[in-house]
């Protein structure tokens, strides 16, 4: 089976990109989030400001944002690089995206809101604990979040350094730290409520950039008839609906994308900090529609490239990251590279905001309350954490390729397996217990960190079809039923009064 | 695997959207929709043969079952089903639940 790492790219460097008009799109973007940036710092006073936006933000913030956190640079580049490589197979990554906004809705998003405004909720972890009464989930779902999220942000890192590097050529290591003290001068002062502003912003240049290259890219082929054509006469595999993987692969990626969309922290968070409950009623469809077009990119640049390749237009491309960058230097005006570049990094920017902010979240105010301790300067101590945090992902970003893609293989699973059944399932289902919610995040903690090692090092591989991920999920989903089945008798002694209403809705 | 994937994801569609035990028509509506059309494209995109001439919207026949009718399509029906559902109890009802949940936790009650 051909692996598919869920970096946000795969190599070290992209194509030089430096040209004025790039430059200066890219110095009006950090100019603009700057500006966003000083605006929210003034707002934020309270650690209810600084960890869910003071709790007053609008439907359409809190789609944009969650649109803005859930793709990251991945979208844009690894993503279109993987569809140039495996095909049509590769879109089953994204392709449960007009489904899971509305599964999102229906299973978490009203009861998120709710509990989080009745119980003064702040984290995702605070729910968990909430749901079970129980300090030790609420650590245990922490420290899952805390070792993921070191993983995706250090491979954010390494991306912004990436595109930071081709965009002003200033070398990847100085292209990191530059990029980590962008967002960490938004971050550390601002929190949540610099972080969803510039979300809306970053998420709204992602969308337009993905959109504009999407009709750029059908152009090129002569419309999506003349590369279907030009890619049929070629290579008639790649335009299977399965492309270069198995069915069982393609459909395995779509289960484990389709239900690990319930255990996204970094998006559930948001559903604490819409003011008016109400307008969930159409969260769903703002959240799938901004979602699609944000994703055409993603297979619009993989699909006009294969056909550009295939009609000798362009030379092969040395690695599946080439294939955004070469369709911009080829294909599209220096302007719309210039936007595009500044979507790839909005599209990390964001991404690394919503992570430092749950991870800090984690150190902060989760773990300390598992160890029954409470930090007394929650929006101090925040800060800080935010920026400790920063450090821990920086180490990998700037020492090792190669951990770093480990750690970046972990995020995904790890969250999926750790959070679906405690949280997504827990919260609808008033039979699971606190063991059984225990138990599931310990052995979706172990097995994905077990399971994705072993794939990583080489040491074991998994049948054709069989992903890490999906099979970290699957057992913990067993685990969560057949141990809450073991331990029945105790259900309704884990659950409040208050929760109970809310599990039935 | 097609089954099972349709399954899991028709019946969180159910348990999420079940209120004081009961299942609204919306939600019933979108949840039996999402098993059938998932089980109906992937199905279809197994069975039919490979045939690499005729294209529907600009695709391949079955890719195009597969990333229109699966990538696409939901979008058309989920969120309007979900905002049916949301409203069958009227625009008050989280309101409701949250005045609810207050008022359990001011009576001190664990169950």
């Amino acid at each position: 089976m051909i692996g598919v790492p869920l970096l946000a790219f795969q190599s070290k460097a992209l194509p030089s990109f430096v040209r004025p008009e790039i430059i200066g799109v890219a110095l009006l973007y950090f100019t603009v989030c700057a500006g966003i940036a000083v605006w929210a710092v003034r707002r934020t006073r309270t650690a209810t400001d600084y960890f869910v936006a003071g709790q007053r933000i609008g439907l359409w913030t809190l789609a944009i944002a969650a649109m803005a956190a859930a793709l990251s640079g991945f979208g844009f580049i690894g993503g279109p690089g993987l569809v140039y490589t495996l095909g049509i197979g590769a879109v089953f990554l994204v392709l449960p995206a007009s489904i899971t906004s509305s599964i999102t809705g229906w299973v978490l998003a009203r009861r998120i809101r709710v509990l989080g405004e009745v119980r003064g909720l702040m984290t995702v972890p605070d729910a968990i604990g909430a749901r079970y009464r129980s300090r030790s989930a609420q650590g245990l779902a922490g420290v899952a979040i805390l070792v993921a999220t070191v993983g995706y942000v250090a491979t954010n890192f390494l991306a912004l350094g990436i595109v930071i590097d081709a965009v002003f050529g200033v070398g990847l290591e100085r292209g990191i730290w530059i990029g980590a003290a962008v967002i960490l001068a938004y971050t550390v002062p601002g929190g949540m409520l610099a972080g969803i502003y510039t979300d809306v912003f970053q998420g709204t240049v992602k969308a337009a950039a993905s959109a504009f290259v999407f009709v750029a890219a059908l152009r090129t082929g002569g419309g999506l008839g003349g590369i279907s054509t030009t890619i049929l006469a070629n290579d008639p595999s790649w335009m299977t609906p399965w492309g270069k993987l198995t069915p069982l692969a393609a459909l395995s990626y779509f289960f484990v994308f389709g239900m690990g969309a319930l255990g996204q922290p970094h998006v559930i968070h948001k559903f604490y900090m819409l003011k008016e409950p109400r307008k969930l009623r159409w969260y769903p469809l703002l959240m799938a529609a901004s979602l699609i077009v944000a994703l055409l990119l993603f297979v619009g640049v993989g699909l006009a490239m294969k056909a550009a390749v295939a009609r000798g237009d362009v030379p092969a491309l040395a690695k599946p990251d080439d294939a955004t960058p070469t369709f911009l230097l080829h294909y599209a005006p220096p302007l719309l590279a210039g936007i595009v570049f500044a979507g790839v990094t909005a599209a990390i920017m964001s991404t690394v905001n919503s992570f430092l902010n749950v991870g800090a979240a984690a150190i902060t105010h989760d773990i300390p309350v598992a160890l029954g301790r409470r930090v007394d300067n929650e929006l101090l101590v925040g800060r800080a954490s935010t920026v400790v945090l920063s450090l821990l992902a920086l180490m990998p970003a700037l020492k090792s390729g190669t951990l770093v893609a480990l750690l970046g293989v972990f995020g995904w699973g790890l969250f999926a397996s750790t959070l679906v059944p405690s949280l997504a399932l827990g919260l609808c289902w008033s039979g699971a217990t606190r063991a059984g919610a225990i138990a599931s995040i310990a052995v979706g903690l172990v097995g994905t960190l077990t399971a994705e090692s072993l794939v990583w090092s080489k040491t074991y591989a998994f049948p054709a079809g069989v992903t890490a991920s999906g099979l970290s999920l699957v057992l913990s989903l067993l685990t969560f039923f057949a141990v809450s089945w073991l331990t029945r008798a105790r259900a309704a002694a884990d659950l409040d009064a208050d929760v109970r209403l809310i599990v039935e809705g | 695997m097609i089954l099972g994937i349709a399954l899991l994801l028709a019946s969180s569609i159910g348990l999420g959207a079940t209120r004081r035990g009961r299942l609204s028509g919306p939600a019933r509506l979108a949840a039996l929709f999402l098993f059938l059309w998932l089980i109906g494209c992937f199905g279809a995109a197994l069975a039919l043969p490979d045939d690499r001439i005729t294209l529907l919207l600009g695709l391949p026949v079955r890719t195009a079952i597969v990333l229109v009718g699966v990538g696409l399509v939901p979008l058309a029906v989920l969120p309007v089903l979900f905002a049916r559902d949301f409203a069958e109890d009227g625009d008050d009802d989280t309101e409701r639940l949250i005045a609810a949940c207050r008022a359990a936790r001011s009576d001190g009650g664990t169950s």
